[in-house]
């Protein structure tokens, strides 16, 4: 059975292809319009996925719509009904916005696709959040969270879920938390406050959240209160957004915090008012935290399971991940590494494989790498077309040649194999570099990936490695190997892994599986045959605003863009040459 | 590959689709507890509309009519 999975229209577009219950292609519409989040029909995308399977969108027996428009319409009216009169500016705009295309996505699926609406199929946008959380994840019976902005009507919600491969597949989503109560949008709303983009900037805020202290924690408890259900509920006279299209938080919320950060100016943290941003970050940061892993305890507690799914936006939350591992008493933490919306396209996909369609389970395979691949004859070309020196090597050649460089403090672009699924560069696409080097994260900050310099960077360890360098709660390394957890790193090596150690002494390290990706961690062995410490420093290859880069070409065009010395695609290497360039600026000049 | 239909035949199986969706729309709003039947005329209307703005979008020579009436 063919089944194509499809999220779009609000942030971060996607599909991905299930063929007999195995998911052989997903890829975010991002990595191929070059848009970042780009939300659009994920055309772009929905072609790829079928192009590897040599398929026609006819010969689909189902196409599956991560989320129900007629629900999330009924939601986005009700709520300007009942904001009435406030809402009034609203209304046009977000009517506007729901009937020109986002309410008619059977419609557009079958003109777009030439399919049948009678294939077109739907299910709840948390239940593709949990699909793609439990039914990708190597266990048979878990707890399952999901908490994000908003779906349909729901922001968070808890089930339970139960596989057996060849068996039949059940999700049992118990409760929920509706609208305009959100986790993700009390979140987001310090995000647009603190002046960064809201659905991007909120693991901005996290990084943030480290340099400050929670001096605001008992302001944010009023305002994120919990229930006697155990449930939490927002005082929505701070907030906004369900009266407003543009707007997240209210003018009670600028009197008891202050003005909002002005996105145009730095952070600077030496100051008063940096520090106070600082403080309000760790603030929500806090309270967030303190809610989830509660609600995650009392999950524990009802079903007395010992692994918990997690999808849904918040799962994106490193460091909230990290404490609901330690905290919640669950032995096993599982975060896709797509738990936001594109990997809604494959959860709603599977769960249509395994429930709409009552098909036996099969167990997918455990990596997140399902997009595109590296045709490394496409630097070869453009190194030639430009004058630069390529090389092919041999896998040997090409680890040693890597190590020297990067041992030597350059930083080397690595492209192999398919692109990652999901936000998180885990290997294929990333940008490696010496992690011992503190000026490393400034320099890597400033001139390569022009981003916030308080933002940190990631370190990729081996599993088998991972525990002597990180703290890894039990289950700490699975949380780590989509690059989910934010761990302390030991003490005594705070200092040798200064450029990946986050002011408050953690690190969200990727724990690296050897079968997951053999070329990144034969290179991680290596290295540490040649630094005493196998780790790298990890950041995804992209610019700042920029997604991940998917094509060898793009990978090209940022390495010559960024001042990066190494380009590796696969078996073919480029090195910039410095004097040549220097040499070539002279003669311009 | 995915053959490109003009935007006509296009916004065509748009509107005719639309129908199924408005359907579901107020067959959910009858069925649901919290007593909203009587949001059910305003969704039709506010469906029709988006129903014609589609069919705006994707007939030109229509467009200023229907343009007009708004």
């Amino acid at each position: 059975m063919k089944i194509l999975g499809i999220s779009s229209f609000y942030h971060d577009a996607a599909a991905a292809l299930l063929i007999d219950g195995l998911p052989v292609a997903a890829v975010q519409e991002e990595r191929l319009s070059r848009r970042k989040n780009d939300a659009g029909f994920p055309v772009r995308a929905i072609e790829w996925c079928l192009g590897q399977a040599a398929l026609e969108p006819q010969e689909l027996d189902a196409v599956i719509f991560y989320e129900r428009p007629a629900l999330k319409f009924d939601r986005v009216l009700m709520t300007l009904l009942r904001g009435f009169p406030h809402s009034w500016r609203a209304f046009p705009k977000a009517m506007n916005n729901m009937l020109g295309e986002k309410l008619w996505v059977r419609g557009v699926i079958a003109a777009q696709l030439a399919v049948s609406a009678r294939r077109v199929h739907f299910t709840d946008h948390h239940l593709s959040h949990a699909a793609a959380a439990f039914l990708t994840a190597p266990t048979e019976s878990a707890a399952i969270l999901t908490a994000d902005g908003v779906g349909e009507w729901a922001t968070l919600t808890l089930g339970r879920g139960r596989k057996k491969a060849g068996g039949a597949t059940t999700i049992d989503l118990m409760r929920e938390v509706r609208f305009p109560h959100s986790l993700g949008l009390f979140y987001s709303a310090f995000t647009a406050y603190l002046g960064f983009k809201v659905n991007e900037g909120e693991y901005k805020v996290m990084g943030l959240a480290a340099y400050g202290k929670p001096r605001w924690a008992r302001e944010m408890r009023r305002i994120l209160q919990r229930t006697d259900d155990g449930a939490f509920a927002l005082d929505l006279a701070y907030f906004d957004y369900h009266r407003a299209v543009d707007a997240a938080y209210s003018k009670a919320f600028i009197d008891l915090f202050g003005p909002p950060r002005d996105h145009f100016e730095p952070i600077d943290l030496s100051t008063a008012l940096g520090q106070h941003y600082a403080d309000i970050a760790a603030s929500a940061q806090l309270v967030l935290e303190e809610v989830i892993v509660d609600i995650a305890t009392s999950l524990h507690r009802e079903t007395g399971l010992a692994d918990l799914c997690f999808g849904g936006g918040v799962a994106l939350n490193g460091v909230a991940n990290a404490r609901i591992l330690r905290e919640a008493g669950f032995d096993r933490l599982f975060v896709p590494s797509a738990p936001g919306d594109a990997g809604c396209a494959l959860g709603a996909a599977l769960w249509a494989d395994r429930i709409l369609f009552d098909r036996p389970h099969r167990d997918c395979p455990d990596h997140p790498f399902w997009g595109p691949a590296v045709v490394s004859d496409d630097l070869a070309r453009l190194a030639a077309e430009d004058g630069f020196p390529f090389a092919r090597l041999s896998a040997a050649e090409r680890i040693d040649q890597v190590v020297e460089a990067i041992a030597s403090g350059e930083i080397v672009g690595w492209m192999e194999g398919a692109t990652e699924f999901g936000p998180r560069a885990l290997g294929h696409r990333s940008i490696l570099a010496d992690p011992g080097n503190a000026a490393m994260r400034a320099w890597l900050n400033r001139d390569i990936k022009f981003r916030e310099s308080f933002r940190p960077f990631a370190p990729v360890v081996p599993a088998d490695q991972a525990e002597t360098y990180f703290e890894l709660p039990p289950g700490g390394a699975r949380l780590g190997r989509f690059m989910s957890g934010v761990f302390p790193v030991r003490p005594q090596w705070r200092g040798k892994l200064a450029a990946v150690t986050h002011v408050d002494g953690t690190a969200r390290v990727q724990v690296l599986d050897r079968g997951m990706a053999p070329g990144l961690h034969a290179l991680l062995i290596a290295y540490g045959q040649r630094r005493g410490m196998p780790i790298l420093l990890n950041t995804s290859f992209n610019l700042a605003g920029d997604p991940i880069v998917t094509s060898v070409a793009e990978g090209y065009s940022t390495f010559r863009r960024a001042g990066m010395d190494m380009l590796v695609a696969d078996d073919v290497m480029v090195r910039r040459q410095r004097a040549r360039q220097e040499h070539v600026l002279e003669e311009v000049a | 590959m995915i053959g490109r239909k003009g935007r006509l035949r296009r916004q065509l199986i748009i509107v005719g689709s639309a129908p199924g969706t408005i359907v579901d729309l107020v067959r959910g709003m009858w069925r649901s507890p919290g007593g909203r039947r009587w949001m059910i005329p305003l969704v039709i209307f506010l469906c029709s509309v988006g129903v014609i703005l589609t069919l705006a979008a994707g007939v030109e020579a229509l467009a200023p009519f229907i343009y007009s009436i708004f």
